[in-house]
């Protein structure tokens, strides 16, 4: 099964800049990790932010993982009170960074940090670093986790808010160069557990899961969305089906079955956000027997459409 | 690559100095060695430089091995624990430590690469550090350390509290101490056994990420610590109060947001720092080892090839190796040559001479003198015109014993500069008051300095500075136009000519001429020196170099080994080499090793022209040429003090028809513990005796090519030509002891290097061992007796039998005899076919004469007896019958 995955990353990659996380498909300014002292009506419920980079096996150059505004300063991030927030980035490969069951768990009640910690850093409030790309490594892919069913190897990112209560928000890119995000082909990026902030106002965001091919269904899960608007899954099957969306400071989910012409492809979440106020949620996806199912910066596959049955009779 | 240039600041020298100062940097060449090199990865880590002089590179995909021409890989394959190593080390006992990615140690003991711990602990090695109890501590980078006694027997984990929930970068252990770096500081422990006790953890400010540790090379109780973003923090160990405290703190703003990721000295005690991102910087630090004076960087925006370094070392030639992520392993050496060129500042189109002064070096060109001095802080040449004599054209500078420094101009005669002094001041000397045209000065045993003036001879001042003498050819001197003059340590006073050739002028006041006297056939003399044990040398101009020894002169110099009989300038070192200058390079010629060696552009000369006298070698044996547009400077720490590491031949391997033999790999034969391997002697069977032999030189710190010639002592009957091959093979080895002689060399003019030796036996096959000859003999001599009693006794009553019998032992004779012939046959004939049938024919028409001659000798008796009887018949056949001696005529003999 993850050998189509596989392929299909390959091809998806090459076409787009899939190493932006958060994508521009996905069109999501920043994703955002909280300080611990943070109450979770942030959006923020654990703190904790985990993106999976995939580097194709054929890639033998150092890589580099660039954060764009990694410290808590002034443009970017979101502030209670006087800034007080430490964010720490750490890069993990090697055996277990991925295939470890505790590495793809949403509830983060475990060790997270399985695999070889490659590289770390902690950001406080450093205005060198504020609007600027600041870039870890470099890394060999080698040092990553060699998964075959991904023809490639996996860097593990984790972002752990600790002490204080201001929101850090930022992007990543996985790049070939450390001055400049450089596109790595053929690597893509995904995430079990994504939590991000919208837009300001009127805008449409979008989560891609793969679903794969023993999936029955799937419960999307959401936090702190505020009832801000509506969630509405797109398939090939499935055109603007409504998702429960939470309220402020909740959690809210829903069970959408999957039918066989949805399988092997990818789901198109929309989050349609009325408001004009900034709001941070959190997203993940399980599927029947409650595995997180992974979502990816680029749709593996494109976005999906909806296909129209259109019946014909003939008199 | 020019030489970069800055203004550096404005001086007002007391005498007469312009007013910009002018500095040289220094210059770097790279060599880059990738995977399209044999590297096994371009992802380096591990980097260490093993007794023997390998350099040995840890990557992701293996263990690399550089002897400086060829890269050998190895692997899992080979017994590394694993593929991907992460870090290394040399023990005190010279084997080799390497450390795994997950955990896992390699021990190479010179020999063979065994596995110490297996590759499955889940945390990679960091650091590896031996204490002073010869045992061996492995940080691991979340599992804290693996403890390893010094026979590798017992291993045991050691996580002190203190290292608990801490990243470990770096370690090292000294004095008893061991030293970790950590993601968040710094920590120092006691070792005791296997414990360690805490004594520092709060060293440097909070968080503070320590990535490197870097004992300091010469002063135990300084260590260096290299940090994320934060420089670099001298520590001092007070060993009398048992602390240890921050000694300095050395920022490095160019890498602020950049990890110190490796560390090294070089032997001028400055620092070398690999960076993560920012590739590696050259501190140039201070006397008080604190201040940094002056950086190098070494990036791509510099024009090297690399961003980050895991690890550097300092060769033991003194150039940087670096393991890079991504980039292979780069080497960076100082070039050989430092080239002043003062062309475009000052339009000088000629250097003529140089001279070491007390304050740096003087320069004569055609535009004047120039002021070559040393920064001692910067530790760069700096260099500026003298005002005096501005754009005269100065034809010589010299220094004598007293530091006088003596100008000869072209125009305006001779200036002197006195100790102590910064004035430049005319010295007439010529009564007459002619305008001479200065072109050589010499101080003789006396203190006496000689001046050639052109077309006027030779000026003898004393020491007042009064001419004593002149000397022309109207007193019948050789020449008025000297172009060279050496006063030997006999007294003699030499000097050499454009036409008239070399001439001495001895002690008791006679003139010898020696080209006249046709005792030297050359007649341009450039330049003259004497060696160390009293010997003249003589550069000519189309001769090469002569050598005056035991009152005869030899050539020396041919086109063979001094590149072009063009001899420039010739100059002792005080290590014993000969240095010349010649219009296509320079080089030299070491009188102990009888190597010789010549820089072209490719080693970094930047200019090549060079003229008469053109060489100075000061007293730090900086070797100074004079250059058309500027001079070049040879820096001594160039080649190692007191002469050239010899090129020692190391034997790698041995294959028997092209393939390992294990026994060359055994690693149960070590010398004297110290576990550096040779290869164990060798035993053979006859049918192993298709043998390829791998040998290398190792050579990290030159460029040039190694040849390598070999003899087999009991096959081969002279050395063979020299080949830049390093293996050799031989095929169908008879049996016996054979000892491989191996010898390399990088000058073809000169096998001094040591040979080695590797004795080895091809054992012989059982027929070919004494105790088979034994039964061999016997079966022949039964053979023979039984011929011989079938023959002479009559046992067999049959003739058939007794020819089947004597065939059958001349053929056995025969096939004997034809196996002690053929080799000769064939080695004379040259083993064609039909030579080889001529003796089988030639044996085969002995075989009937034989047999029957030795029949008949055999039947002889019988056939007497049987004549005798035979004529008894006739005589007296009653009694014959009588005694029934003959049964029947029938039987007689035909």
């Amino acid at each position: 099964m993850r050998t189509f995955i596989a392929a299909l990353l390959i091809t998806s990659c090459f076409c787009s800049v899939a190493q932006r996380v958060p994508n521009e498909s996905e069109n999501i300014d920043y994703l955002v990790t909280f300080g611990q002292d943070a109450p979770p009506n942030t959006g923020d419920d654990d703190h904790v932010q985990i993106i999976f980079f995939v580097v194709p096996s054929s890639y033998k150059l150092p890589v580099y993982l660039r954060i764009f505004d990694p410290d808590m300063s002034n443009k970017h991030d979101e502030f209670v009170g006087p800034s007080n927030t430490f964010t720490k980035f750490s890069v993990y490969g090697g055996k277990g960074a991925f295939s470890s069951n505790e590495a793809r768990e949403v509830t983060l009640a475990s060790n997270y940090k399985t695999g070889n910690l490659l590289a770390s850093r902690i950001f406080g409030n450093e205005a060198e670093f504020d609007s600027e790309w600041y870039a870890m490594g470099p890394f060999n892919p080698l040092e990553g986790e060699e998964i075959a069913s991904f023809n490639g190897y996996i860097l593990k990112v984790v972002v752990e808010g600790l002490k204080g209560n201001d929101g850090n928000h930022y992007r990543f890119f996985l790049s070939e160069e450390a001055g400049r995000n450089k596109t790595i082909e053929g690597a893509n990026a995904f995430a079990y557990n994504y939590t991000f902030k919208l837009h300001k106002a009127q805008t449409l965001a979008h989560i891609y899961p793969f679903i794969e091919k023993s999936v029955v269904s799937v419960t999307q899960h959401n936090f702190d969305f505020d009832n801000d608007g509506e969630i509405l899954i797109y398939t090939v099957a499935k055109n603007r089906v409504k998702a429960a969306g939470s309220g402020d400071n909740g959690w809210a989910s829903s069970v959408h079955p999957i039918e066989e012409s949805e399988k092997n492809l990818t789901m198109d979440i929309q989050i349609q956000k009325i408001s004009s106020l900034e709001n941070t949620m959190t997203v993940y996806i399980t599927n029947q027997y409650n595995e997180a199912v992974p979502f990816f910066a680029l749709p593996i596959g494109g976005p999906p459409k909806y296909k129209y049955n259109l019946k014909v009779t003939t008199k | 690559m020019r030489p970069r240039f800055a203004i550096l600041f404005i001086v007002c020298f007391g005498f007469n100095l312009s007013h910009e100062l002018i500095a040289q940097a220094k210059k770097y060449s790279f060599q880059q060695l990738t995977e399209e090199h044999g590297l096994s990865q371009n992802f380096a880590y591990g980097l260490t430089q093993d007794d023997r002089g390998f350099l040995w590179v840890g990557t992701g995909a293996g263990l690399s091995r550089y002897d400086g021409y060829e890269i050998k890989k190895f692997t899992t394959k080979d017994s590394l624990s694993a593929d991907f190593i992460t870090a290394d080390f040399r023990t005190a006992s010279g084997n080799l430590l390497f450390g795994h990615i997950q955990g896992g140690l390699t021990l190479f003991d010179g020999i063979a690469f065994r596995s110490i711990l297996p590759d499955t602990l889940g945390s990679k090695v960091v650091g590896i550090t031996e204490d002073s109890q010869n045992n061996f501590w492995v940080a691991t980078q979340s599992k804290g350390f693996v403890f390893i006694d010094k026979t590798f027997d017992s291993v045991s984990t050691v996580f002190p509290d203190p290292l608990q929930r801490q990243i470990i970068n770096a370690t090292f252990s000294r004095h008893g101490i061991l030293w970790v770096g950590t993601s968040e500081g710094m920590f120092c422990f006691r070792i005791s056994g296997k414990a360690l006790t805490l004594i520092e953890a709060e060293l440097l400010p909070p968080y503070t990420a320590v990535n490197s540790l870097l004992p300091h090379d010469t002063d135990t109780t300084l260590c260096f610590v290299g940090t994320a973003f934060q420089g670099i923090y001298l520590l001092k160990h007070d060993k009398a109060q048992d602390r240890i405290d921050i000694e300095h703190h050395i920022e490095l703003p160019e890498i602020s947001r950049d990890i110190i990721q490796t560390m090294a000295q070089d032997p001028e005690g400055d620092l070398w720092v690999g960076t993560r991102q920012s590739g590696v910087m050259h501190l140039n630090i201070g006397r008080d080892q604190k201040s940094v004076f002056k950086i190098d960087h070494f990036k791509k925006q510099t024009g090297f090839p690399f961003t980050s370094a895991n690890k550097l070392i300092i060769d033991r030639q003194g150039q940087v190796w670096i393991s890079t992520m991504g980039d292979g392993l780069i080497k960076i050496q100082k070039e050989f040559f430092t080239y002043f060129p003062f062309a475009g500042d000052y339009g000088v189109g000629e250097v003529r001479a140089i001279a070491e002064t007390a304050s740096g070096y003087l320069v004569a060109t055609d535009k004047g003198l120039l002021q070559i001095s040393l920064n001692d802080q910067t530790d760069e040449y700096e260099f500026d015109l003298v005002t005096t004599l501005k754009d005269e054209s100065i034809l010589s500078v010299y220094t004598d014993s007293r530091k006088n420094v003596w100008v000869g101009t072209e125009t305006k005669g001779v200036y002197l500069l006195a100790p102590n002094s910064h004035y430049l001041k005319p010295l007439p000397i010529d009564p007459e008051n002619h305008p001479l045209e200065v072109r050589l000065f010499e101080e003789d045993k006396q203190g006496n300095i000689w001046v050639s003036a052109k077309a006027h001879g030779l000026y003898v001042l004393d020491k007042e500075q009064k001419v004593m003498r002149h000397l022309t050819t109207a007193n019948r001197f050789i020449h008025n136009d000297i172009f060279a003059i050496k006063a030997d340590t006999h007294g003699n006073i030499w000097f050499g000519t454009y036409g008239a050739g070399l001439a001495r002028l001895n002690k008791d006041g006679s003139l010898q001429l020696f080209s006249k006297q046709e005792e030297l056939r050359a007649r341009d003399i450039n330049d003259i020196d004497e060696d160390h044990e009293g010997n003249i040398w003589i550069a000519t101009e189309g001769e090469g170099i002569f050598k005056y020894a035991n009152k005869k002169f030899t050539q020396v110099g041919s086109d063979e080994n001094l590149v072009s009989p063009f001899i420039k300038g010739i100059q002792f070192d005080p290590t014993g080499r000969i240095w010349f200058s010649y219009r296509k390079g320079l080089g030299y010629f070491d009188l102990q090793s009888e190597k010789k060696y010549h820089f072209t552009r490719e080693d970094g000369l930047l200019a090549n022209e060079a003229y008469s006298s053109s060489i100075m070698v000061d007293s730090k044996f900086n070797k100074w040429f004079c250059n058309d547009y500027g001079v070049t400077l040879f820096e001594h720490d160039t080649i190692a003090e007191g002469g050239r590491r010899p090129l020692q031949t190391y034997l790698t391997g041995i294959r028997i028809f092209f393939k390992d033999h294990p026994a060359a790999l055994r690693s149960d034969e070590r010398s004297g513990g110290s576990l550096v391997g040779a290869l164990p002697p060798l035993e053979l069977s006859h049918s192993e005796n298709h043998i390829t032999f791998d040998f290398v030189a190792i050579k990290l710190n030159r460029r040039g090519k190694i040849y390598y010639r070999h003899l087999l002592d009991g096959y081969d009957s002279d050395w063979t030509p020299p080949k830049q091959v390093n293996f050799v093979t031989y095929t169908n080895l008879d049996p016996g002891k054979y000892v491989l002689k191996v010898q390399a060399t990088d000058d073809l003019g000169a096998w001094v290097d040591p040979i080695t030796e590797y004795s080895f036996e091809i054992t012989p096959p059982y027929w070919k061992r004494t105790w088979f000859y034994l039964p061999q003999i016997l079966s022949v001599v039964t053979l023979f007796s039984l011929t011989y009693l079938i023959g002479k006794r009559g046992i067999a009553r049959k003739r058939f039998v007794l020819r089947l019998m004597l065939f059958s032992s001349f053929f056995i004779t025969l096939e004997y005899v034809e196996n002690f012939i053929d080799p000769l046959v064939s080695g004379f004939f040259g083993g064609a076919p039909v030579f080889r049938f001529f003796l089988n024919f030639l044996l085969a028409l002995l075989l009937l004469p034989v047999e029957t001659l030795i029949t008949h000798w055999l039947l002889d008796d019988e056939r007497k007896l049987k004549a005798a009887a035979l004529s008894k018949t006739i005589d007296e056949p009653e009694a014959i019958l009588e005694e029934g001696k003959i049964e029947s005529a029938k039987e007689l003999p035909n």
